[in-house]
């Protein structure tokens, strides 16, 4: 793959190495009918189930830290969560402060649309953001 | 209007020296072209860069002396009228402060963008994009934008200096040194950039620093020659270190005349021109020992312009 280095690009925050020793933190904000968190905090939907599915393929254990979104995402812009999943606005004030993922290309049902929607990322995390849409794109790729 | 006091025209430039205008007309035209191919790729391929964001207002910056260069340049040739008694020499003058002024404001700018970056711990934002199926961190490709953007001022920079120092062009000089703080600040950028890639996020921050600094220096450096300019001060050599030679080979040419018992010059720079004023220490003065005086000037150097001659016994 290009550019594929090992060691280069890393992180800033080692978040890539966290993910392995403590397990991905990844914030939840309810955003039907792509990301649902439930009265009890469960957390499930089309983007839910995409981030469970990236941390099964690199053996990271998942935690769900669901929450107001402009809560997650200052947790996010300082490196405190691996990621933010539903709730972003296409003119987000935070759409310059954190990473952005490539589409997500997920419909909430077998023959729904396909808005271009996108998980956020922390910033400065360079490795990490790499991983993540390395995935995304593998999984477009994939019959 | 009487025509009455309407100052003669500027002396015509030496051929060599009206073809090298010429020439650093074209090399404007061409650095306009060439910046801004460079610009429009960095702004493709900027990401959360703070260094590259840094290193494109730099770019778009240094479109400022060639534009102004050929503003000045087309304002000067149409000389004295009705209106400008006495010339349009200064037209390079106020090119130069406009340079000056935006150079330092926005040196000062991104020295504030770049300290509240490092004090604030801000991480930038380098994601990936897509080449040919594969996600490529988007580094690499602000690294090659970088690189793009460093050869333009190379090449036209080292045409430009090489005008300026044969053909003594002071505006051409300046806008060199921008060309030259522009590849210096695509190089600091790519520092950034790979510094970003080891996972130190202050790498960038810091390289935006030290080219927001080249910036400031460079702004505040040209600004007191603006200064110095508009107060005709005394002329200063092509990359402004003192003294200019000029006034004393020409004070030695005049008290080199048979007649003339002392003198004493006050020069000043206009535009590509120096003028000024002979002061000789003799009792009398004929309108035929002033124009004697006036054809030695000419004959020292093709910038000497405007020579009064006046009597100063003291």
């Amino acid at each position: 793959m290009l550019g594929a280095c090992d060691g280069y690009p890393r992180d800033a925050d080692a978040m890539t190495a966290k993910a392995a020793q403590r397990g991905m933190r990844v914030g939840a904000s309810h955003d039907p009918p792509w990301l649902l968190v439930a009265a009890d905090g469960t957390v499930g939907g089309p983007e839910a189930a995409l981030a469970e599915r990236f941390a099964d393929a690199h053996g990271y254990a998942l935690t769900w830290v669901p929450g107001g979104h402009d809560a997650l995402m200052r947790d996010l812009a300082r490196a405190r969560l691996h990621a933010v999943a539903g709730g972003h606005h296409p003119d987000s004030p935070w759409k310059p402060d954190v990473g952005w993922s490539q589409p997500l290309r997920v419909r909430a049902s077998p023959d729904g649309p396909m808005p271009e929607r996108r998980i956020a990322l922390p910033p400065g995390q360079s490795a990490w953001h790499l991983a993540f849409d390395r995935y995304l794109l593998a999984q477009d790729a994939a019959p | 209007m009487s025509t009455d006091g309407i100052r003669p025209p500027a002396r015509e430039l030496p051929a060599a020296q009206r073809d090298a205008l010429r020439h650093a007309e074209r090399l404007c035209w061409w650095t306009l072209l060439w910046v801004s191919l460079a610009s429009t790729l960095m702004y493709l391929s900027m990401g959360g860069s703070q260094a590259m964001k840094t290193a494109l207002v730099e770019d778009m910056l240094s479109l400022v002396p060639p534009i102004a260069f050929l503003v000045a340049s087309r304002f000067r040739r149409k000389g004295v009228d009705a209106e400008y008694i006495t010339g349009r020499e200064r037209a390079f003058d106020i090119n130069f402060l406009i340079s000056a002024v935006a150079l330092t404001g926005v040196g000062l700018a991104l020295v504030y963008d770049s300290l509240h970056t490092l004090l604030t711990a801000t991480r930038p934002v380098v994601g990936s994009v897509v080449v040919a199926g594969h996600a490529v961190w988007q580094g690499w490709i602000m690294m090659a934008a970088l690189a793009a953007s460093a050869v333009p001022p190379v090449i036209l920079g080292r045409r430009k200096l090489e005008l300026a120092r044969q053909l003594q062009l002071k505006p051409l000089h300046t806008d060199a040194d921008v060309g030259k703080a522009d590849w210096m600040t695509a190089a600091a950028g790519i520092v950034g950039v790979a510094g970003i890639g080891f996972g130190l996020w202050w790498a960038d921050a810091t390289a935006a620093l030290v080219i927001a600094g080249s910036v400031l220096h460079d702004g505040v450096t040209n600004l007191r020659g603006a200064v110095r300019d508009l107060h005709d001060a005394r002329p200063q050599q092509l990359d402004r270190s003192d003294p200019d030679p000029l006034p004393e080979r020409l004070c030695t040419r005049i008290a080199a005349l048979p007649w003339v018992e002392g003198c004493a010059v006050r020069l000043h720079e206009e535009g590509l021109h120096v003028s000024g004023l002979v002061m000789l220490r003799n009792r009398t003065l004929t309108a035929a020992q002033a124009e004697e005086v006036r054809a030695a000037a000419r004959a020292v150097d093709w910038r000497l312009d405007q020579i009064d001659v006046s009597l100063d016994p003291e």
